[in-house]
């Protein structure tokens, strides 16, 4: 429950960050697009620290029996991450184009760093929650067509006592 | 009424692949017919999206560390019965 609402929050606070700058980054004048950038980093530089906090905040959660909807908060998540990244990564790529041509952007070394670490987050969500496996759940099918599966109490009591 | 908890014959050997000790086992056991079995609707959830099936999650701890195991669940036809099709897990070791 509690990382339903703070993912709300987080799309809400990325959201409101790409309906502000989206429009800017369509302006011609590179010299304005840095010094656009330049006073919109503090706000996104948080941003980034606060979807870090997220991440680390909905894992310790997940092990530690907080998260009911495991699949669904999942793929919620993993949503966020790429609407982030794109974002993100498009102010990312609008900052390099400016510096490219020679208009300073103060602390957008910092810009690449936010990037960079939710690119990891990204990548570590993808690779360790525990989505369901689909080519399991296929085999499974056609074990309860053809009649294969055991009562659980067997098949852990024979797990627990091998020998027996 | 208490529902009988079946396992697929691949959960049973992806099961038996995770090597879990005797006392996260009995645990496992202790959740899916104490809790499961008893209340699935209080402790099914389902999944959203093209997955369309039920989840069952709980923690649990054992010396090494911490467990968080997800199972997915389908009623069978009988509606007496609920079958694990799926099995995940996440370990964090131990301070």
């Amino acid at each position: 429950m509690t990382e339903s609402v703070l993912l709300r929050l987080c799309r809400a606070q990325a959201n409101l960050a790409e309906t502000v700058i989206q429009p800017w980054m369509r302006e011609h004048d590179a010299g304005a697009r840095a010094r656009l950038i330049e006073s919109m980093l503090p706000r996104l530089i948080d941003l980034g620290a606060v979807l870090r906090e997220l991440h680390a905040a909905v894992w310790k959660d997940l092990v530690g029996g907080g998260v009911r909807e495991v699949q669904s908060l999942g793929e919620d998540l993993q949503q966020m991450w790429a609407d982030a990244l794109a974002f993100l990564g498009g102010v990312r790529a609008n900052g390099r184009e400016c510096l490219a041509q020679g208009y300073a952007i103060d602390r957008f070394d910092e810009l690449e760093r936010v990037v960079e670490a939710l690119e990891q987050v990204r990548e570590e969500h993808g690779a360790r929650w525990p989505w369901i496996d689909q080519e399991t759940v296929a085999r499974s099918k056609a074990d309860i067509a053809a009649g294969r599966c055991y009562r659980a109490k067997d098949v852990l009591d024979a797990l627990r006592n091998p020998n027996h | 009424m208490r529902y009988e908890i079946q396992i697929t014959n691949s959960v049973r050997e992806k099961l038996a692949g995770l090597n879990l000790s005797p006392q996260l086992l009995y645990y496992i056991d202790g959740h899916l017919h104490d809790e499961l079995a008893e209340l699935p609707t209080r402790h099914l959830q389902r999944v959203r999206g093209a997955a369309d099936c039920l989840q069952y999650s709980f923690c649990e701890s054992d010396r090494a560390g911490d467990y968080l195991f997800v199972f997915t669940v389908v009623y069978s036809r009988d509606e007496e019965t609920l079958i694990i099709m799926d099995l995940e897990y996440l370990f964090e070791a131990g301070g």
